[in-house]
């Protein structure tokens, strides 16, 4: 699958949050590095179908962002993730699992497999808002994966976790990203080095670096500063 | 697939979760108890069955010359004071009462002048309403399927029934305006917004789910709260006089309809006023993405309705006041005789206003939608 991204801007009134943005993806994690204010949030929201862009087009081997079968590939994990106080994980994951159309029977196994994969099947019957900030990003992220999604989104999954929990979260991406194209927003250099073989970094609105990246290339953290200087 | 019924159970959880809906919930069930008690508070429910007692043996009887001339002799201070001896005329009374212009000297009328009496008094009503030549032509074919001599009925109990249904109607507002108008809201304020809207069924199913659900929550609460004040009315009071025209209560009504007929229009403007309430709460919250607005605008035109500034003379306004459901589910909207003229035809405000509630939903739920679907996760 190519994801294709072609010139996408997003302009407000006199301010340009993303500026004609072009690159494609395919399988493997990509790392979006960026500092606060960079556009990272802006760009991933477009990508998710949640934000129209001021221009350009985003397409998933050709199916525009807009439409339900765009919809229908994606996992979207938000930066400020929300969630309903009164529900319980395994409510919440299975509601999520109705709104991307999959069968009950199905939702509820894959419910229960997401649920034991982020470590919450001993509190699966808990309401998400007895839960600690970790565990609620748990919870946001078993909903993005519980469709098996081809595109998955990521908005900086790993706020409020702990070290062992990002340890954990980072394997957990790897391996879904063997076969999901996987874009992993963050400004924690760290949370991307060893996962993502493709970097993406954004500054102003713009991509000032899109390419492979290996760990025989050296230590990204020093390349991420020169690059921000 | 679409997961519609699914998501529709979702939508229900949410709703029925929220603590504000709980709360209101028990405030219908009080609301409903204390109007069912209230008459047997007043009165004590010893005094209620007496009066039922005595009363209900006049029933069925022709309030005619034959009535009256047996009950004027009976009646204390033209019918002010009542005791075991007169008990039984105290509902045939308050009717004659109610048909004659000049109470001081009841007991002087005969039938006959006291049905014209009637008669001249509907017929100015109407023309002090300002309704044209062809509606009181209309009204006089009518009237005529109101039978005289008026047949006595004991009807407390669904007199009771039919009165307290403008409370329920109240609460089922509070209901929509306080609980209803979050539906939408509040995935804005939970941000949950983002990971619903980034679903395959987001957006369509999840719009409509969240609709009917609001709705089935309102028809629900309207058929829950309408049995159950049934009921304890049937128990406390029984549900006599079904059959008996509206003109005991309404005598001024040219309204050729029974008390179970009356009752009917009004359950049916009850579940159609529900579907508007919440189409309105759910559609204009989503619309201004504001449900305190949405609270303020539902009890404002519910408190302008309950007054009277819009003059008869501008028919329009007051007629469409008059359709208002706090104001057409009232008993006294039978007096309300403005027809409407459509297709050549003239319709009856009960014909009409449920269709258009209905209508009005219905644009409710496409300017929602529209709203819904262009709406886009900015700032935060």
């Amino acid at each position: 699958m190519k994801l294709a991204v072609d010139r996408i801007t997003k302009q407000y009134k006199n301010k340009i949050a993303v500026d004609r943005i072009s690159f494609s993806l395919s399988e493997g994690v990509t790392g979006l590095l960026g500092a606060n204010g960079a556009g990272k949030t802006t760009l991933l929201r477009m990508m998710a179908g949640i934000l129209e862009p001021t221009g350009g087009e985003i397409t998933a081997d050709d199916i525009p962002v807009q439409t339900e079968n765009y919809r229908a590939l994606l996992g979207y994990l938000p930066q400020d993730f929300g969630y309903y106080p009164e529900f319980t994980a395994r409510d919440f994951v299975r509601y999520v699992a109705a709104l991307k159309g999959i069968e009950k029977k199905k939702a509820w196994k894959k419910t229960d497999e997401l649920l034991e994969l982020v470590g919450l099947s001993e509190v699966a019957n808990k309401k998400i808002r007895t839960f600690s900030g970790g565990m609620k990003q748990r919870v946001g992220i078993a909903q993005a994966l519980v469709n098996d999604p081809k595109i998955l989104i990521l908005d900086e999954p790993t706020a409020g976790l702990d070290p062992k929990e990002r340890v954990r979260f980072r394997n957990l991406i790897a391996e879904v990203g063997k076969n999901t194209i996987v874009l992993f927003s963050t400004h924690i250099v760290s949370d991307v080095e060893h996962i993502a073989s493709h970097l993406l970094m954004m500054r102003d609105g713009q991509i000032i670096y899109d390419g492979k990246w290996d760990e025989s290339q050296g230590d990204l953290e020093k390349f991420y500063m020169e690059e921000f200087e | 697939m679409s997961n519609f019924g699914l998501l529709y159970q979702y939508e229900l959880k949410k709703i029925m979760k929220n603590k504000l809906m709980i709360a209101m919930i028990l405030v219908m069930l009080a609301v409903i108890v204390l109007e069912a008690l209230a008459p047997g508070l007043t009165k004590g429910m010893e005094g209620v069955r007496e009066e039922a007692t005595a009363q209900k043996t006049m029933d069925g009887r022709l309030i005619d010359d034959a009535l009256l001339q047996e009950m004027y002799p009976k009646l204390i201070e033209q019918g002010r004071v009542w005791n075991q001896d007169n008990l039984k005329y105290q509902g045939v009374a308050y009717i004659v009462k109610n048909l004659v212009s000049d109470r001081e000297h009841l007991t002087e009328y005969t039938a006959e002048e006291m049905y014209r009496d009637r008669e001249q008094r509907i017929a100015s009503g109407m023309i002090q309403d300002g309704l044209t030549a062809d509606e009181i032509a209309w009204w006089n074919e009518t009237e005529r399927e109101v039978a005289t001599p008026i047949t006595y009925r004991y009807y407390a109990g669904t007199l009771v029934l039919l009165q307290d249904l403008v409370g329920v109607l109240f609460v089922l507002l509070l209901i929509a305006a306080l609980c209803l108008s979050t539906v939408f809201t509040v995935e804005h304020r939970q941000k949950t917004d983002q990971i619903v809207l980034s679903c395959k069924n987001g957006r369509k199913e999840t719009y409509f789910a969240k609709f009917c659900a609001g709705i089935s929550v309102m028809i629900g609460c309207a058929v829950l709260s309408t049995a159950i004040l049934t009921l304890l009315i049937l128990g406390l009071y029984g549900l006599d006089g079904m059959n008996a025209v509206v003109q005991l209560e309404v005598v001024e009504s040219a309204y050729p309809f029974t008390m179970k007929e009356f009752l009917v229009r009004q359950l049916i403007v009850m579940l159609c006023a529900g579907i508007l309430f919440s189409s309105f709460a759910m559609a204009v919250s989503e619309l201004l993405k504001n449900s305190l607005a949405v609270m303020g605008i539902m009890v404002g035109i519910y408190l302008v309705g309950q007054l009277n500034l819009i003059p008869y003379t501008f028919r329009l306004g007051s007629q469409a006041k008059a359709m208002l459901p706090s104001n057409l589910i009232n008993f006294w909207s039978l007096l309300e005789h403005r027809l409407i003229p459509l297709g050549g035809r003239y319709f009856t405000q009960y014909a009409i206003a449920p269709i258009l509630y209905l209508v009005i939903s219905g644009l409710l739920v496409a300017a929602g939608w529209a709203a819904y679907h262009r709406f886009q996760v900015t700032g935060r």
